[in-house]
């Protein structure tokens, strides 16, 4: 199953991505499923709870601009197959009366830039413990690869208004191999179910952030 | 592989609507001489095309047409548009570094007469990689991101503003 979904989800991801590369060259052949990539979404971030979610009296139509970012650059390939994802989580937020990627009624506009950050000593340290864990297929090394996404929310309720801006960090990690140290988060069983979590954990804190701003329109 | 829509961006929205940028259409975006220059964007033996069989002067109109859309300042029927012509289109990488670039003169139209033509450039650098699984990528991501960032440097143009809203 893994194999089906992986190229849809690769390019969204890039340290993880740089690591299964590195490994899959080695062990395509020989990986057994004991040894294959395990996916853990950090648990720093975790979801609203019903005691933090903001819930507008009369929610407001909002006009998004999604755009996925490698460094701060854009990446419009993952932005093509993470935006479903991120509208259909700002919809079940219930923030908005209507989302759409076209001019609201009012002219409110929420840019979300999911920026994925890429550390170069870790990138370094990834491709070496990758290249060395592939070449033992996994049996006498291991890799563990972290993806730092930092994603910023800036909602403007009106044309010329005051923006509200909030950023939300969250991390997926992955791990391959014999590598015996903790993963501060929570396995999941595969890359696509890992970047959908933490795209929809990421959109609801964002999202409930902004309304949470005494700016933002009740 | 073939190159993907850019999306709109904040910075770009925000400079049409306070700047109050009248309704615009878009004419014809040609590559320079008629040719077809840089049809494809070659790195290490892998080929970047334009989407439907079309070249990247079309993509380029479709990145405008994206912003403009965004912004709620694209009608068709408007009389004043604006052309363009694709003069520069490259991406390299040695394995170590990579460099991109985008050029193309915009014009604005009136009734179909030229008003105003400049020319713009976007250019990027990054740290490239000996692994071509990811320098390959990497240089069309690169070369993939120009695009918006060309608009974005042509509506921020107060000359190019001035010729549209006189």
């Amino acid at each position: 199953m893994q194999q089906v979904i992986w190229p849809r989800v690769r390019s969204v991801i890039g340290l993880t991505r740089l690591a299964v590369g590195m490994l899959a060259a080695c062990t395509l052949a020989a990986m057994s499923p004991a040894h294959a990539a395990k996916w853990f979404v950090d648990s720093a971030l975790g979801d609203v709870k019903a005691e933090e979610k903001v819930q507008p009296a009369t929610p407001k139509p909002v006009q998004i601009l999604f755009e996925f970012q490698r460094d701060g650059s854009p990446n419009p390939r993952a932005t093509k197959q993470v935006k479903p994802w991120a509208f259909d989580a700002i919809k079940q937020s219930g923030t908005f009366s209507e989302v759409v990627e076209t001019p609201a009624s009012d002219g409110a506009v929420l840019s979300i830039r999911f920026n994925n950050v890429v550390k170069k000593e870790e990138i370094d340290k990834a491709k070496k413990d990758g290249f060395r864990a592939g070449l033992g297929f996994g049996l006498f090394g291991g890799v563990v690869a972290t993806d730092h996404y930092v994603v910023t929310f800036d909602y403007v309720p009106a044309t010329g208004a005051k923006p509200i801006t909030t950023t939300v960090n969250h991390a997926l990690h992955m791990k391959f191999g014999k590598k015996d140290v903790e993963i501060p988060g929570f396995e999941v069983k595969n890359v696509q179910a890992a970047v959908e979590t933490v795209v929809r954990q990421a959109m609801a804190r964002g999202v409930n952030n902004i309304a949470s701003d005494p700016g933002f329109p009740k | 592989m073939q190159i993907d829509e850019t999306a709109p961006s904040l910075e770009t929205l925000t400079l049409l609507r306070t700047q109050a940028v009248p309704q615009i259409a878009l004419g014809e975006f040609k590559e320079v001489g008629g040719t077809s220059l840089a049809k494809n964007i070659n790195v290490r033996g892998s080929t970047l095309r334009a989407p439907g069989g079309g070249n990247f002067a079309d993509f380029l109109k479709r990145s405008f047409q994206s912003e403009l859309v965004a912004a709620g300042t694209y009608a068709a029927s408007s009389t004043t548009a604006i052309t363009g012509t694709l003069e520069e289109s490259r991406a390299t990488e040695d394995m170590a570094k990579g460099y991109a670039s985008l050029g193309a003169t915009m014009a604005v139209s009136r009734d179909g007469t030229t008003v105003f033509s400049k020319r713009y450039r976007a250019e990027t650098r990054w740290r490239s990689d000996f692994i071509g699984a990811i320098a390959i990528p990497e240089a069309f991501r690169q070369y993939n991101g120009l695009y918006s960032q060309l608009v974005r440097t042509v509506f921020a143009d107060p000359e190019f503003i001035a010729a549209l809203k006189k």
